[in-house]
């Protein structure tokens, strides 16, 4: 059996860069140590070259289990761009905070080394490791703040629940094995669509799925699943918790989008309801928390709570069907999803951007300090505001789109349930726009506090900052250049 | 029949050690109990005639695993049993209460559809009514016999090649983290000098 | 492969015998020959050249009184001894003690079991004997047995790895991990015409990997540091006395003849030697004598190893174990499989002994250049240096554990 080496070309320059980073750190001295940051951007750039040469086409090797096609391609971009992002946020943020870089920069490249291999596994076996190979690095980056207690609690919370939904997951997957006698996720369709009639499955089968959905709604922190995140959000170091509440996040949803419409697409009557009242807790809960934080941290984590929650919604309507009907509303579902991580990334990233810039050298990260933050820096304030908007689903703003594309998914074949979907979603906007518009006051219309500090968020950050914002500016006023990309993705899963 | 005896004691071996790891309270005692499970579990390995699994199983978990963890039980001293006290009466009933529920749940589960003729792997019988056929091992049973390690390699290989590759990956993660998490000095002493100001323009 | 249930029973027999008589050989035969390195006489008295000592020891032993300290854990401290010796013997079942013979109609190896797994029960086995000594240790509730059997058990495992890693070397390159596979791949010539097949020529680092980790495995001087009489009062035995600790002794001196067995099978080719034309009853009984001379090479470099070398201190025990023999280790079994992939693609070409001859300049290159190699080299350098440096009160003149027993 040949390997398409070509195919795995991304994968390699990851892993590569792992390795070179390690090494250089082991190396390289004092100072000179956060020479490994730019080392592994230089790496993720040409992972990004790589997957860009493999655009459009359509390869599979290793027996199937490892597939390049848009939807791979697609969700490989947004892994490497939120790596670079990630990347330019955490320079100085561990350059001056005496962490063990070289290991972080090891730890976070080989996390994302699991993400970037996630789309393309159509193989429970693969799809598990890739999984793993995610969560395990992330468990010990939570705890890098060696010093801070909380940063202990929150890796230990983080590692034991991380365990659990593991655990709970493989036995799911052990089961579905049993059942359908494969591990390729095709294969399973195939195997649950010869077995099984709609509406009699057998109690064990649908067992096995819902097992295998808890473990990725603890990956995706949805309710009742959300517990740890708050806390281990605001004990990471927060680079580490920017990358968690995103790139971690779109991979559980990489993750749930390929088993659920793959692998278990036939049973969807009996997951998709179940997602749906999920998602409707989940952004409740979450905007409901988020009201009462005055950490901005454990704000943006509520908030990023209820994110999960939109993100799931589109799953809520998931069809089971193979007619015409059925199968475009599981692709409009699962677009909305795709275009809701992209801008979701964004905006978030941005989001914690600035709230990096904001402590650094001060530390301050209450929404108290965040009182004429617009005053003492206009670039940060402004950019916070953006992406405060954003989150929220403002107009002139990528998160209105991926609202709008979300409602649409829930609305293609009008249902009572998807109706009430639609509803909630709107209700919980408004209750999002409660919190992030007071803060945006704060920014804007409060006098600072006597003896502020002047943020000084140095070179890389304001440049990411800078970035991002542009972006969810001109993807709000330019839609279709996400969109254009994201509609040509297809989930033509079944090959 | 000898087969079903053997499943039977081992099941059983199996089952009570699993509720014993968790009833003990003596810490060595559970990890002990602990090996006994997985020692039954190779047995039940052996009984479904994968040779391989079963002395990996005794090999790395029994052999290697637990031995670790009564290590860092042991060096830790946390062996005494005052530190197990179970959490009060009601944390305990809600305990018994949600295994009965999985136990029972699993039992539905299982005993309707896979105890029949046609749940036998290479019967001949049609399954009928909620019964299932043997699914999955097939590929297993038409390899050659060779205690199920060239297929396992084969497979490992070829299929599996980069789920393999991974964990490599996974594994050597692992270490560094568990170094770096063990480490107990934070920074090196020369790297106590750094500059807190701008480091480079 | 079915036999009749008598033929089963006889080589059963046979092995649980041979082993045993072995073992009760290596007790006299160390306490002969150490005591000869050491200028004493050694014991003399029983039987021709003091041959039947072990046979009175094991009979004391079992007569002598069984002393239960207070304070220990029971059931623990009762089932410890007993799992050891259960391992140990039960670890023999996959080697061949000779080869094949022809009884009452039944022709059949002098092997328990063939398993399809062979060598891997043999470490599974290994494996299971850690919790002897390390249950022993912590039931004793004492701190000696206690650090003692801390000690051995991380030894132990550490071991197994290097020697796990030597083994794999063996698969790769015998196709197999069965036993009888791996004796027959060893029977014709080796590499060069009129040396004998075995794997020792080839797996060179390996068998040596695997020779230090068995002195390591069986907890022998110079690595026996689990009882370190100096400095433990006898490590994880301490507080047994009578039929309990014979069992312990019975453990560790079969531990010997099992390792040696064991080389023997997987790198001097087992029970295979020349029978020189001898009429069939006797060429039946030829492979049994060559693998019991093969063994007691082996049995004998124990004894030597003992008289002759301190003990080592136990950081350099491990630093050696994974820095120096699981490297070797793990690099070996890579190289063999490379061997074997080149012997099976029928040699290499010119372009790939091109590459590889361009691979080893770059690597020299490098490796001089950062001085890595070089400090690496004094590493391994210091390892073994270290590792036969007395750091210990000096082992030679201490007595037979036999001998404090009485």
């Amino acid at each position: 059996m040949a390997i398409d080496f070509g195919a795995l070309g991304p994968e390699i320059a990851l892993a590569v860069t792992a390795l070179v980073v390690l090494a250089a750190d082991l190396s390289l001295r004092g100072p000179a140590k956060q020479l490994v940051n730019p080392v592994a951007a230089a790496g993720t750039v040409v992972a990004i070259a790589l997957t860009l040469r493999l655009w459009g086409d359509e390869r599979s090797t290793f027996g199937g289990t490892f597939v390049i096609d848009s939807l791979a391609l697609t969700f490989k971009l947004l892994f490497l761009g939120t790596l670079l992002a990630v990347l330019g946020i955490s320079w100085r943020f561990f350059a001056e905070g005496r962490y063990f870089q070289g290991e972080y920069y090891f730890l976070i490249v080989t996390a994302f080394l699991g993400m970037v291999l996630m789309p393309s596994a159509r193989d429970l076996l693969t799809l598990f490791v890739a999984l793993e190979t995610v969560s395990i690095p992330a468990f010990v980056m939570v705890g890098l703040r060696k010093r801070d207690l909380y940063s202990s609690e929150a890796s230990l919370k983080f590692f034991l629940i991380g365990v659990l939904s593991v655990a709970i997951m493989l036995l799911g997957m052990s089961l579905v094995y049993g059942f359908t006698g494969t591990t390729s996720l095709t294969g399973i369709a195939e195997a649950i669509a010869a077995t099984q009639t709609p509406g009699s499955e057998t109690p064990l089968l649908l067992a096995a799925v819902l097992l295998i959905v808890v473990g990725f709604g603890f990956k995706v922190s949805a309710v009742p699943f959300h517990f740890w995140a708050p806390d281990t959000y605001a004990g990471a170091p927060m680079p580490v918790t920017a990358m968690l509440a995103v790139a971690s996040k779109a991979a559980g949803f990489v993750g749930l989008t390929l088993v659920a419409f793959a692998a278990f697409a036939p049973l969807a009557g009996a997951w998709a309801p179940v997602l749906g009242v999920v998602a409707l807790a989940t952004m409740t809960v979450g905007n409901l928390g988020a009201l009462q934080q005055r950490d901005v941290v454990r704000l943006l984590a509520y908030s990023s709570v209820a994110q999960a929650g939109y993100i799931l919604l589109p799953f809520g309507v998931a069809r089971g069907g193979t007619d015409a009907l059925s199968l475009a509303v599981n692709q409009t579902a699962f677009r909305a999803v795709l275009l809701y991580l992209v801008a979701y990334a964004v905006m978030n990233i941005g989001a914690f951007a600035v709230v990096i810039g904001v402590a650094r050298r001060s530390g301050l990260r209450a929404t108290a300090d965040y009182a004429g933050l617009g005053a003492r820096s206009p670039l940060l304030g402004g950019a916070m505001t953006v992406f405060l908007l954003s989150l929220g689903g403002a107009p002139l703003t990528v998160g209105l789109w991926a609202k709008f594309a979300i409602v649409e998914a829930l609305t293609v074949d009008v249902t009572a349930f998807g109706l009430v979907l639609a509803a909630g979603l709107v209700v919980n906007s408004v209750i999002a726009f409660f919190y992030y518009l007071r803060l945006i006051r704060g920014i804007w219309m409060e006098a600072p506090a006597e003896g502020a500090p002047v943020p000084q968020p140095g070179f890389n950050l304001s440049l990411v900052v800078v970035g991002l914002a542009a972006l969810t500016v001109v993807l709000g006023v330019l839609p279709a250049l996400v969109t254009d990309t994201t509609s040509v993705v297809t989930l033509a899963l079944g090959r | 029949m000898g087969e079903t005896i053997a499943f039977l004691v081992f099941a059983g071996i199996a089952l009570g050690a699993a509720v014993a790891v968790v009833a003990m309270r003596n810490l060595v005692h559970a990890a002990l109990m602990l090996v006994i499970h997985l020692l039954a579990v190779a047995g039940l390995y052996l009984g479904l005639e994968s040779q391989f699994l079963a002395v990996i199983q005794v090999l790395v978990y029994a052999g290697a695993i637990v031995v670790l963890f009564l290590f860092v039980i042991m060096l830790l001293g946390v062996d005494r049993d005052d530190l197990l006290v179970a959490q009060g009466r009601r944390a305990v009933a809600g305990a018994v209460a949600v295994g009965l529920v999985l136990a029972g749940a699993l039992t539905f589960a299982f005993v309707g559809p896979y105890t029949g003729e046609a749940s036998v792997c290479g019967s001949d019988v049609a399954p009928t009514g909620t019964e299932q056929s043997c699914a999955g091992i097939a590929p297993v049973l038409d390899a050659d016999d060779d205690a199920g390690v060239a297929f396992l390699g084969r497979r490992l290989f070829t299929r599996y090649t980069l789920a393999f590759e991974l964990s490599a990956v996974l594994l050597t993660v692992a270490t560094i983290g568990a170094v770096v998490l063990a480490r107990r000095r934070d920074l090196s002493p020369e790297d106590e000098d750094l500059p807190t100001g701008e480091v480079t323009a | 492969m079915s036999r009749p249930l008598w033929v089963a029973g006889l080589t059963a027999g046979l092995t649980f015998l041979y082993f045993l008589l072995t073992t009760a050989i290596l007790i006299w035969g160390e306490r002969r020959v150490v005591a000869r390195m050491q200028s004493r006489l050694g014991p003399n008295r029983v039987g021709p050249l003091g041959a039947l000592q072990t046979l009175v020891d094991g009979l004391k032993m079992f007569f002598k009184e069984d002393v239960t300290p207070a304070m220990v854990k029971q059931p623990i401290f009762t089932v410890a001894p007993l799992v050891g010796v259960v391992a140990g013997l039960l670890s023999t079942a996959v080697i061949p003690i000779g080869g094949e013979v022809t009884l009452g109609g039944e022709t059949f190896t002098l092997q328990v079991a063939d398993l399809g797994v062979g060598v891997l029960w043999f470490l599974a086995m290994g494996s299971i004997h850690v919790y002897s000594v390390f249950l022993a240790g912590w039931a004793s509730s004492s701190p000696y047995p206690l650090l003692g059997g801390v000690r051995s058990s991380a030894q132990m495992i550490s071991y197994e790895i290097a020697q796990g890693l030597a083994v794999a070397s063996v698969f790769i390159y015998a196709g197999s991990l069965r036993v009888s596979d791996i004796v027959a791949a060893q029977s014709g010539e080796g590499l060069l015409p009129g040396l004998p097949g075995w794997f020792a020529i080839p797996l060179l680092p390996a068998f040596a990997v695997f020779v230090v980790g068995m002195v390591a495995e069986a907890g022998r001087p110079p690595f026996d540091l689990a009882e370190a009489e100096g400095e433990l009062v006898g490590g994880f035995h301490t507080e047994y006395s009578g039929l309990r600790f014979g069992m312990f002794m019975l453990a560790e001196f079969m531990a010997v003849v099992i390792q040696s067995a064991m080389v023997v099978t997987l790198f001097l080719g087992g029970p295979s030697g020349p029978t020189f034309g001898l009429p069939a009853p006797i060429a039946a009984v030829m492979p049994t004598v060559w693998f019991t001379l093969k063994t007691l090479l082996f049995i004998f470099l124990f004894i030597l190893l003992r008289g002759a070398l301190p003990r080592t201190r136990y950081d350099r025990l491990m630093a050696l174990g994974w820095k120096l023999l699981i490297p070797v280790g793990l690099v070996w079994a890579l190289a063999t499989a490379a061997l074997v992939l080149v012997r099976e693609d029928g040699g290499l070409s010119t372009t790939a002994r091109l590459g590889l001859a361009a691979g080893a300049v770059v690597v020299a290159v490098l490796g001089l250049a950062t001085g890595r190699g070089g400090r690496d080299a004094a590493t391994i350098g210091r390892a073994v240096s270290t590792a036969v440096r007395p750091t210990a009160p000096a082992a030679t003149d201490e007595p037979d554990p036999a001998e404090v027993a009485r």
